[in-house]
């Protein structure tokens, strides 16, 4: 089941002086399955929070179509099981955490009894309990952000919309908080994340989209984004040895004594390079499929640059 | 609903604007005790001839004019302590934790209006109240007719609220919305004396523009002046003030959903 559809979705601001109009989203068409935990990446300015903001209904769409949960986010029953964290959030300050798990409780339409209990279990979840007495305003930055993810759990929300979420947060903290992710998802959630830390979303998330200036660059499995296409590592004896590998099988990317990297043409053609090693009688100690981060294939993506041949 | 009028008291509570209307009943009683002396130098003059009723009546329109003032000012710190609170609730990083919940933006501002309304309406009513009684101990004046006055602070203060609301709905900034209701303000009282400034220009269009104006222009002087006749058991005749403030006050609402629910964060 598709809990986020979005077709060709675009956000044109208007400047006030109408010097010129910003497009923060151009044809942004993308899906998410229930139970996946999504990554949004993009650098500064890509459209990641308008994107977000869209999906709520915070911001306006110019054109095409946004569903949450099939329904489109103009109408207020599409956010009845979601919740959302906010970048930059500044949420109500006369309030104390444990007001703000029940403020967003009641406008989230929870019975009273049930607030209590859910708010209760939610600050401890996020180890806050010590501070539920305390105003906002009192609370650091990794405070906010959890008590932030607190608010966004209250309704038990089938989706989760995440906005840098560890931001101003320690490391124990950021640990816990991917804790927290794998339990919503490990419940059958939905958790949709933006973010600019790359090692966090590529050990977090199920699948990835690359935004940038509006646009979707790359989408697909956390996989297919870090493994090289038929790119292998073989770690052999090469010693002084020449080994030529045709250009109608593929390419070499690195050589040294110890092995090699090639990017092959075909997976079939990695049988035509061992061969090659046999013959002449180059130890192999293993033939490894390449895998790179994803924070490699994020600056490829975006910059369109990979490693040179050697 | 209730969860957003709650927020209302919690904010009330947190910005201590308690402790103003607390100041100002302070007040207020101090000059009650401090008129009591005025009054004692009226019965000795009297050589006892009056009674405790007698010196109610004959001071009941003065007193009805201080606690108009005094209500008309609680009126006025109220609109001061609760102009910030639109603007504050639409601030970037704020606004997303409201607009993400399942409610829409009608109901989220007509929410915190009618909270607004009901936190700082309360607190003006509690004001004026305890004034109330106040001047009933200390002048022995239990006159009823001034509850007419409270009811009329509660819809100057809807009227002011509503400008508050517009204005700082479209702006953004609390400074906007005081500066409007402050311009509205004396836009009322230059109105008020429309028929001076026709009489020194001759001109037709200008009388025209003089009178739509003033019928469009919130009136909470002239609401004030129809609620003191009704308190001093005088007939009013024309309600257009009220009506027409109402009016008006209703399609600054109206004004502030429309643009809320076009505007983007």
């Amino acid at each position: 089941m598709k809990v986020i559809e979005v077709h060709d979705l675009t956000k044109i601001y208007q400047t006030r002086l109408r010097k010129g109009n910003v497009v923060a989203l151009d044809g942004v068409t993308l899906e998410v399955e229930q139970g996946e935990i999504f990554g949004l990446l993009g650098p500064n300015g890509a459209g990641k929070t308008t994107f977000v903001k869209a999906l709520l209904g915070i911001t306006q769409i110019t054109s095409g179509t946004a569903l949450v949960a099939g329904l489109p986010p103009q109408d207020p029953l599409s956010r009845s099981r979601v919740g959302f964290l906010p970048e930059n959030h500044r949420f109500p300050s006369h309030l104390t955490g444990l007001g703000l798990l029940e403020f967003a409780g009641r406008l989230h339409k929870i019975r009273p009894g049930r607030i209590h209990e859910r708010a209760d279990s939610l600050l401890q979840l996020v180890g806050m309990e010590k501070w539920a007495g305390t105003r906002l305003r009192k609370y650091s930055k990794g405070m906010s952000q959890r008590i932030g993810l607190a608010q966004a759990l209250m309704a038990e929300p089938d989706l989760l919309l995440l906005d840098e979420p560890t931001d101003g947060v320690d490391p124990i903290g950021k640990v816990e908080i991917k804790e927290v992710l794998k339990r919503v998802r490990e419940e059958g959630k939905t958790v949709f994340l933006n973010s600019h830390l790359l090692s966090e979303v590529e050990s977090l998330a199920d699948r990835v989209a690359i935004l940038s200036k509006g646009k979707v660059k790359r989408i697909g499995t956390v996989d297919e984004f870090t493994r090289r296409s038929l790119r292998y590592e073989i770690e052999a004896a090469i010693g002084n040895e020449r080994i030529d590998i045709p250009e109608k099988i593929g390419r070499r990317i690195s050589i040294t004594t110890k092995g090699m990297t090639v990017e092959l043409i075909k997976e079939e053609y990695i049988n035509q390079i061992i061969d090659q090693l046999r013959m002449k009688r180059v130890m192999i100690r293993s033939v490894t499929p390449v895998k790179i981060t994803l924070e490699q294939s994020f600056f490829e993506t975006l910059t369109g640059a990979e490693e040179k041949p050697a | 609903m209730k969860g957003i009028a709650r927020d209302c008291l919690v904010e009330f509570m947190d910005r201590k604007a308690l402790w103003i209307f607390v100041a100002a009943i302070l007040f207020g009683i101090f000059i009650v005790f401090v008129t009591r002396s005025i009054e004692t130098h009226v019965t000795i003059e009297s050589s006892g001839t009056m009674n405790l009723g007698d010196i109610s009546e004959a001071f009941g329109n003065p007193i009805l004019r201080a606690y108009n003032s005094f209500v008309s000012f609680i009126v006025f710190l109220a609109v001061l302590a609760s102009v910030g609170l639109f603007p504050r609730m639409l601030e970037r990083g704020r606004v997303d934790f409201y607009l993400s919940k399942p409610l829409s933006r009608a109901s989220l501002l007509l929410n915190k209006l009618l909270g607004i309304f009901l936190v700082y309406g309360g607190a003006v009513v509690a004001s004026g109240l305890v004034i109330y009684l106040a001047i009933g101990v200390v002048h022995g004046v239990f006159n009823l007719s001034l509850i007419y006055l409270l009811l009329m602070s509660l819809v100057s203060f809807f009227v002011w609220l509503s400008i508050t609301c517009c204005f700082g709905v479209m702006s953004g900034s609390p400074v906007m919305a005081i500066m409007a209701a402050f311009i509205l303000w004396a836009a009322q009282k230059v109105l008020a004396a429309r028929e001076v400034i026709k009489a020194f220009l001759d001109s037709r269009i200008v009388d025209y523009a003089l009178d739509f104006t003033y019928y469009v222009v919130p009136k909470t002087s002239a609401i004030s002046d129809l609620f003191i006749a009704l308190a001093s058991g005088r007939e009013v005749s024309d309600w257009m003030p009220l009506w027409s403030s109402l009016l008006t006050s209703a399609v600054l609402v109206f004004v502030a959903v429309w643009v809320l629910k076009r505007k983007d964060f």
